[in-house]
């Protein structure tokens, strides 16, 4: 199988100019597996497996696609839960189950590989290893039809969490640390956004003016669209929706970072379906066409990020989308920026400055009226703090919007462009969807 | 516009006047014990659902102790899940603020049941006795 490394498919550099597939390449399907707090280590039904094959059904069936129409398969194949998870993201060394489920694979991993074998996909062609998150991955589908690599192509992000606690098993679960991690990680854990990013927020308040609880109207608001989005966590699960008190009084996690700051790791999967522009015509539903994709990895001074380069990097983000798109803030309808950490969204919404939010203005911006029926609908797809760590609602309520059937979270303002993403300031990627192809 | 919101007070359930409840208030020299219980991986109403039942809640409560919860769940979803089981409990709070409960409960021992480290680190640097939801809690269900 092609090593996603062998595939020169990535737009992370500046000056590429528009996207030579603009418009060509479209999104027709799309599919959530139901979100679970955990998988409970007893059904079947809902392994991390399962729950992705009934993702791509899902998104077959609304595409009105068959198996054997299949021939590209897109699945990130590496844990969400962390490398490091311990029991959260590890099955063994608990005893396997029968086939399919006698390994790690279809339990706490899925790949290409399993998912052709267990779907019986049989005429795919393009199925890379190697894969990265949901952010760069629809940038490698769109990019992977755009090219003539396969047709029609299933992308898949599964999500998955057992007991335990959540990335703070192995290495980071250890009373010391060892050898380099001395400097790198001595207090456990250092690769979440939640230390990374509490810095250069805190760097922000300070510049522009503000205090941390002044996000609480932007986290209320995703926990509202949250509760619009049938499919999601908090809905299915009947999460109370949270007030000004109660996060304001939420527990610190990292001072000022609160609790409602974070979102809820769950074991769920997601599912895209990417096509021709040419075949999405004959396709169930209307296709959503993308306009342009772009990925980032900034090389990082040291391991503490600051304001001044997380502008700078999502500054460039935005001028390689805008770039690659043709288009301008003016013209983005729909913007679903990631929201793991309720602390770095200013700094995308501020760098694609839409609706007009310039540097140092989000916080006033999240005061006003954010909501999906008002004149400003932001992050109308609730985000994992609405949906649960899915990683992937930024991108359906996107295509939803978009289609005009996002039902209750439906935006009363225009919805002919969306800009959505997974991603970290220095790390992840962007994609514009448009409701035409031009 | 004008950003920063005002800080609500502290909250914590005032307790209802229950029978025999009014005795631990601080200043009786009448001392109960009390148990505080955590909700998730702790209380089988919990996600995940923990090993204490309401049935065993109840238990405990006939046994004298003064009970309450103390989660990251809102204190309107701990009062809810209460009402909904029928169990009248003397507090409702956060996860960190159990040194409320302490300041307005005289008790001769203080107990907090959770399941994570979370709960221990909380329980201990308020002066609660903690106890992981296994059967090292057993002993709390004997008669006082």
């Amino acid at each position: 199988m092609t090593n996603a490394n062998d595939y020169k498919w990535r737009r992370d550099k500046d000056g590429m100019g528009v996207w030579e597939h603009r418009g060509k390449v479209a999104i027709v399907g799309q599919g959530h597996s139901p979100v679970d707090r955990r998988w409970d280590g007893v059904s079947m039904d809902k392994t991390l497996g399962a729950y992705s094959m009934l993702a791509c059904q899902k998104a077959m069936d609304e595409a009105g696609v068959t198996a054997d129409q299949i021939d590209g398969v897109i699945c990130c194949d590496s844990h969400i839960a962390g490398p490091s998870g311990g029991s959260a993201s590890k099955w063994a060394p608990r005893p396997y189950f029968a086939p399919p489920y006698d390994s790690e694979w279809g339990l706490t991993l899925v790949n290409a590989q399993w998912l052709i074998k267990n779907m019986g996909l049989k005429n795919v062609k393009f199925a890379p290893t190697g894969l990265p998150t949901i952010s760069e991955m629809v940038g490698m589908a769109a990019q992977a039809v755009g090219d003539g690599l396969c047709t029609t192509c299933l992308m898949i992000y599964p999500c998955g969490n057992l007991e335990g606690r959540y990335r703070r098993g192995g290495e980071n679960a250890d009373d010391y640390a060892k050898g380099a991690r001395q400097w790198t990680v001595p207090w456990g854990n250092h690769g979440g956004n939640d230390f990374i990013n509490i810095f250069p927020h805190e760097q922000y308040c300070r510049k522009y003016g503000g205090q941390h609880d002044d996000l609480a109207p932007f986290v209320i608001n995703q926990h509202k669209n949250g509760m619009l989005t049938p499919w999601g966590f908090n809905a299915t699960h009947g999460i109370d929706p949270i007030t000004v008190d109660d996060y304001v009084n939420s527990r610190f996690i990292l001072r000022p970072l609160r609790i409602w700051d974070c979102d809820r790791p769950v074991q769920t999967s997601t599912a895209l379906l990417f096509t021709t522009a040419d075949r999405a015509k004959d396709m169930k539903q209307k296709p959503v066409y993308v306009l342009n994709h772009n990925q980032y990895n900034f090389k990082k001074r040291s391991t503490q990020e600051s304001l001044d380069e997380i502008e700078l990097w999502t500054d460039t983000a935005a001028k390689r989308m805008y770039e690659g798109a043709g288009l301008q803030p003016k013209d983005v309808d729909i913007f679903n920026p990631y929201d793991g950490y309720s602390i770095m969204t200013q700094f995308y919404l501020e760098a694609f400055q839409w609706h007009g939010v310039k540097r140092g203005d989000a916080l006033k911006f999240y005061a006003g009226d954010i909501s999906v029926k008002g004149p400003h609908p932001f992050s109308s797809s609730g985000g994992n703090l609405g949906t649960g760590r899915t990683r992937s609602a930024m991108y359906t309520d996107s295509i939803e919007q978009l289609r005009g059937t996002a039902g209750a979270r439906q935006v009363t303002v225009r919805a002919e462009t969306a800009l959505a993403a997974f991603t970290t300031p220095s790390n992840g990627g962007w994609i514009m969807l448009g409701k035409h192809p031009s | 516009m004008e950003v920063g919101l005002h800080r609500a007070a502290p909250i914590l359930t005032i307790p209802l006047p229950l029978k025999g409840r009014e005795a631990n208030i601080k200043g009786d020299t009448s001392l109960a014990k009390l148990i505080s219980f955590d909700i998730d991986g702790t209380l089988e109403t919990g996600d995940p659902p923990g090993r204490i039942t309401m049935v065993m809640v109840r238990q405990v409560q006939a046994l004298g102790y003064i009970i309450g919860s103390c989660s990251d769940r809102t204190v309107s979803h701990q009062k809810r899940m209460w009402q909904q089981h029928g169990i009248e409990v003397a507090f409702t709070v956060l996860k960190h603020r159990l040194d409320e409960v302490k300041a307005q409960y005289a008790a001769e021992h203080y107990v907090h049941i959770g399941d994570t480290n979370m709960d221990k680190y909380h329980a201990e640097l308020h002066g609660f006795t903690y106890y992981f939801p296994d059967n090292s809690i057993d002993h709390l269900w004997e008669p006082i």
